[in-house]
C-alpha cells in the first residue's frame, strides 16, 4: 500500500510515453498507405495548364515537392534524375512549393531539371492539402491513384536502391498487370 | 536530421513577405471573426508552441488562406479542424479532443495531483505518528 502513489505514478508516466510514441507513429495522417492522392491545384510555371487528376491513372508517378531556396533540395536533383534513368517508366513530377517561376526556371537549369513536368503551387494549397510540413518531400502514387509511400527529407542513393526502389519495381509491374 | 533543422529554419524564415499578400481579411466580418477562431485552435506545424494566429511562418500565413477559404464556401469549424486534423494529425489541434486515446492526457494531471497529494499526507500523518 505504501508504494501505491510511486506504482500510480510508474503507471501513469508509461501510459503517457506510450501515447507519445503512438502520436509519433500516426504524425502524419495523410501518409495512410492506399488514400487517394487528392485533387490538388497546382499550375504549370506560366500558369496556362492546370493539374489533371486524371494524369495520374495507368501509370506510376513520384511527386517531389522542392524549391529553388531549399539546400537539401538542390542536393536531391541528381538523385532524381538518378531514379528517372534507373526507372524510365515512371512520371517523375515536381512540384515547387512558395517559389517564383522565373527563379525556378534558372535554378532548374542550373541543377539539371529531372523532372517530366514541372508546376507551383503558389498558394501552398497543394502542400497543405497534402499535409506536407518541410520540403523536400517525395510521394509515390501507384496507377489506380492512391498514395503508396511518403519520404520526408530528401532522397539519397541509401534510400533509392532500398525499400523506395522495391516499391517502385513492384507498383510498375502491379502496373503493367493491370494493363 | 541537420538537413531537417535547415529545412524547417528555411520554411519559418525564407519567402514570408511572398506569403504576406495572401494574409488578406474575409469582407465578411462574422467569417473573419470566425476564422480567427479556428486560428487558435490549430497549431503552426513548422514553429514551436505558437497557434496559427501568433505565426509569422510561410506556412502558417498559407493556412490562415487556406482556412479563410474553407470559412468562405461555408464550412463549419468542426469540418475545418477535422480538415486539418486529417492531414496533419492531433498534433496540430491546440486542444486535443477528448477521446479514448486521449483521456489519460486529460485526466494524467489530475492523478499526478492525487498521488502527490496522498503521499505528502502519507508523509506528514507518519511524522506525527512518531513517538517523542
Amino acid at each position: 500500500m505504501r508504494r501505491f502513489p510511486f506504482l500510480l505514478f510508474m503507471v501513469i508516466s508509461a501510459a503517457l510515453a506510450a501515447m507519445l510514441l503512438q502520436s509519433a507513429r500516426d504524425k502524419n495522417p495523410a501518409s495512410i498507405a492506399n488514400a487517394p492522392f487528392p485533387a490538388i491545384t497546382v499550375a504549370s510555371f506560366d500558369g496556362k495548364t492546370s493539374w489533371q487528376p486524371e494524369a495520374l491513372k495507368g501509370r506510376v508517378t513520384v511527386i517531389n515537392f522542392y524549391a529553388s531556396w531549399c539546400t537539401p533540395c538542390a542536393a536531391e536533383m541528381p538523385e532524381l534524375a538518378a531514379l528517372k534513368k534507373q526507372f524510365p517508366k515512371i512520371h517523375l513530377a515536381g512540384i515547387a512549393w512558395n517559389d517564383d517561376p522565373k527563379t525556378l526556371t534558372k535554378w532548374l537549369k542550373a541543377n539539371g531539371n529531372p523532372f517530366h513536368s514541372s508546376w507551383l503551387d503558389a498558394k501552398g494549397d497543394a502542400t497543405i492539402d497534402l499535409g506536407i510540413k518541410g520540403i523536400p518531400e517525395t510521394i509515390v502514387v501507384d496507377a489506380t491513384g492512391a498514395i503508396r509511400f511518403r519520404l520526408a527529407g530528401p532522397l539519397t542513393e541509401e534510400v533509392r536502391n532500398g525499400e523506395f526502389g522495391t516499391l517502385i519495381t513492384n507498383l510498375l509491374a502491379e502496373a503493367k498487370g493491370a494493363q | 536530421m541537420r538537413n531537417r533543422f535547415v529545412v524547417l529554419l528555411a520554411m519559418a524564415w525564407l519567402g514570408t513577405a511572398h506569403a504576406a499578400g495572401l494574409d488578406q481579411p474575409l469582407m465578411n466580418v462574422a467569417q473573419e471573426k470566425s476564422a480567427h477562431a479556428i486560428f487558435r485552435e490549430l497549431r503552426c506545424v513548422v514553429c514551436e508552441g505558437q497557434s496559427l494566429a501568433e505565426s509569422d511562418a510561410t506556412l502558417a500565413v498559407q493556412m490562415r488562406a487556406h482556412v479563410r477559404t474553407l470559412v468562405a464556401q461555408g464550412k463549419s469549424e468542426e469540418e475545418i479542424l477535422s480538415y486539418f486534423r486529417a492531414r496533419y494529425g492531433e498534433q496540430i489541434l491546440l486542444t486535443p479532443p477528448m477521446e479514448r486515446h486521449t483521456a489519460l492526457l486529460w485526466f494524467a494531471p489530475l492523478l499526478l495531483l492525487g498521488g502527490g497529494s496522498y503521499t505528502v499526507w502519507r508523509v506528514t500523518r507518519q511524522k506525527k505518528e512518531v513517538p517523542s
